[in-house]
């Protein structure tokens, strides 16, 4: 049969924003594929050339819709290091929090899209249902739903309003049983597994070998978090496993993201327990040294990083984002390669694609 | 292709998800606790801290226009408006067209006049509609309703035109932290209070014997705020700087000695200069735009 190729997207529902897909099938097997991103292009990178320090913030929020507050954390986490301000200890404990409420909003908003991809409107219901009460908690704390705009350069913008920290452990309490309905409700479902176990094997080599970070990574058999392998900010105090699989099929990159659900959750809790009292904020200097600074942090969807910069005045000489979807997404090919038009859909669901931090 | 993972039986497939389906049936459907809410009719609480429309207190404001600086997509302006009560002031309007809701604009404010409500139904046919004129946005009983975050203390405010360099303030400061500077070129000396160290007890304010000292409430700054520095060789006394500052922390003084000897032989007025108030600065940079002669320097300042 002939070959030829298919474009998905830039307007296609599997794509999750604006990227193109193209496929090479025969028959129905793919035998090439071809990731092609920059519909989103912004300029972020640029546009940060032209701003102050502090009127970065809101614009680093907005690279991600999905994990707003670990891009924001990780500018201000970068900025720090190139200024060398201290943070204190209470705003670097409700950063950890309210980093691990991201995480668990991120992960859920993944599975209510991976979920409606393969066709199970009761998993996305549930899944955005949930991801209501993180939501709340954090509009609560930082006073928007989405573009939080709530680290700040030497710390965070609030104290924690008054009994937040016990809404947030029933928010875990509540997230936990609500995970036991996931388990449930997806790998009970025969279709789910058909669709997912043995589907989109991405090998431990190739995954190294093209950079790929985070769960996909994790599920691949590599044992590899930044917040254990290089910790930042309180990670290193805090008591937490490295989810991993060996399997390194979508069913595995599925699981890891679970189990991250879980080890947030016991992240929240151990944070707001060893909460110290005091200072959540110190005022930061207007002008940057001569230097660089650098922040590496574990995003939702893998490895992100900052590099700034600074010569001296109010702005960023240049601020360098690298993306982790950005460098996942070439690992496309050798996860599609040998399987099924249909299993398009799934394999790259799993990736958990977000275009406004991969084209910035 | 599909291996099979721990028991996964007929039933197990098919009764496992509809038992969840059905509980949540149940929950929202016949116990009657859904997880929405009926929107026009029945509206969310929003925190305090939520960022919607913006409102002013005309009162405090005083129309510096550090929010004009830190506004990230420059949607701010200010406008000048002749007011009954208030004669003529400055005031910043807003553009919610392009503004981002990232709440700067209030928590640089230095006497928390502009807030931002819990107002957030904004949308609108006409983009006319979105620019706010300062009138649009004032609310002057807002902000006393608002629970500051932010914490404010009482500090001694220096009405330098008032103050004889008597020295008293700095004998009965228990901190220490008064010291008399002598100004240059002027054949005075003013007590700078460091602001870190101060404890408010306004010991110094009653012991003034001209009232120059004033009891103030500051709202501390979370942002670093720039001081102008005066050139000296430069400054002509146009007092135009003194003119354009919103808090009045900059006073003209005679400098003896620098009188021009006129053609008939008598002497003319000596000349004047800018003596900066340091406690009283917010940093907004308006007596660096206004200055033509280039004898204010403010290291990061826009002109």
């Amino acid at each position: 049969m002939a070959e030829m190729w298919i474009n998905m997207g830039p307007q296609h529902p599997m794509t999750h924003g604006l990227w193109n897909l193209r496929v090479k099938v025969d028959g129905e097997t793919i035998v090439d594929a071809e990731p092609e991103v920059g519909y989103l292009h912004r300029g972020i990178e640029k546009i940060c050339e032209n701003r102050t320090y502090p009127q970065i913030i809101p614009l680093a929020d907005r690279l991600c819709y999905g994990s707003s507050l670990t891009w924001s954390h990780l500018y201000c986490m970068t900025v720090e290091d190139l200024m060398g301000v201290e943070v204190p200890e209470r705003a670097e404990y409700i950063r950890v929090v309210t980093l691990e409420m991201q995480r668990l909003a991120s992960h859920l908003m993944w599975l209510a899209a991976y979920a409606v991809d393969l066709g199970m409107m009761a998993g996305f219901i549930y899944s955005m249902r949930d991801r209501e009460v993180l939501v709340d908690l954090l509009q609560s704390l930082s006073g928007s739903r989405l573009t939080y705009n709530y680290p700040r350069i030497g710390g965070v913008a609030h104290d924690l309003p008054p009994n937040w920290d016990r809404e947030a452990l029933r928010a875990c309490n509540y997230i936990e049983t609500r995970l036991k309905e996931y388990e449930d409700l997806y790998e009970g479902s025969k279709i789910f597994m058909m669709r997912n176990v043995d589907v989109g094997l991405l090998t431990k080599e190739d995954a190294l070998d093209l950079g790929v970070t985070g769960p996909p990574l994790r599920a691949s058999g590599v044992r590899y978090d930044m917040r254990k392998d290089r910790p930042y900010s309180v990670y290193s105090d805090l008591d937490f496993e490295v989810c991993s699989r060996p399997e390194g099929d979508c069913f595995a990159r599925y699981r890891v993201r679970i189990d991250e659900m879980w080890e947030s959750c016991k992240i929240i809790r151990q944070a707001i327990q060893r909460m110290p009292k005091g200072k959540w904020r110190t005022v930061a200097p207007r002008n940057a040294p001569v230097g660089t600074g650098l922040g590496r942090v574990e995003d939702p969807r893998g490895e992100g990083m900052m590099y700034v910069v600074g010569d001296g005045s109010d702005k960023p000489y240049r601020l360098k984002i690298r993306s982790p979807i950005f460098i996942t997404v070439s690992a496309a090919p050798s996860m599609l390669v040998g399987y099924k038009m249909a299993d398009v859909v799934a394999i790259m669901g799993g990736l958990d694609m977000c275009i406004g931090e991969c084209d910035r | 292709m599909v291996r099979e993972r721990g028991k996964v039986s007929f039933f197990g497939y098919v009764v496992r998800p509809m038992m969840r389906t059905g509980r949540q049936f149940v929950r929202s459907l016949i116990l009657g606790r859904p997880n929405t809410v009926l929107y026009p009719h029945e509206k969310l609480v929003l925190p305090q801290v939520y960022r919607g429309k913006h409102t002013l207190d005309f009162k405090k404001c005083i129309g510096c226009g550090n929010c004009l600086n830190i506004c990230p997509n420059e949607c701010m302006w200010l406008e000048k408006i002749e007011d009954p009560e208030l004669g003529k002031i400055e005031r910043p309007g807003v553009d919610l067209g392009r503004c981002l809701f990232c709440g700067f604009c209030a928590e640089v404010c230095p006497t928390v006049a502009l807030h931002l409500t819990t107002e957030f139904e904004l949308a609108d046919r006409e983009r006319e509609s979105f620019v706010l004129s300062p009138k649009d946005i004032r609310d002057d009983a807002f902000a006393s309703t608002f629970k500051e975050e932010r914490q404010s203390r009482k500090l001694p405010y220096l009405d330098l035109s008032k103050c004889t360099s008597c020295e008293k303030c700095a004998e009965e400061c228990p901190e220490m932290c008064i010291a008399m500077m002598p100004i240059e070129k002027v054949d005075k000396k003013k007590p700078e209070i460091n602001l870190a160290k101060c404890t408010s007890c306004e010991k110094c304010i009653t012991a003034c014997p001209e009232n120059a000292l004033v009891s103030t409430e500051v709202y501390e700054s979370y942002f670093e705020t720039p001081e102008p520095r005066l050139l000296l060789s430069k400054c002509t006394g146009c007092s135009a700087c003194a003119r354009a500052c919103p808090t009045d922390a900059i006073y003209m003084m005679e400098m003896p000695g620098s009188e021009k000897t006129l053609k008939d032989g008598k002497k003319g007025k000596p000349k004047k200069r800018a003596v900066f108030v340091f406690e009283k600065c917010v940093g907004c940079g308006r007596c660096f735009k206004a200055c033509k002669f280039g004898a204010i320097e403010m290291p990061g300042v826009k002109k």
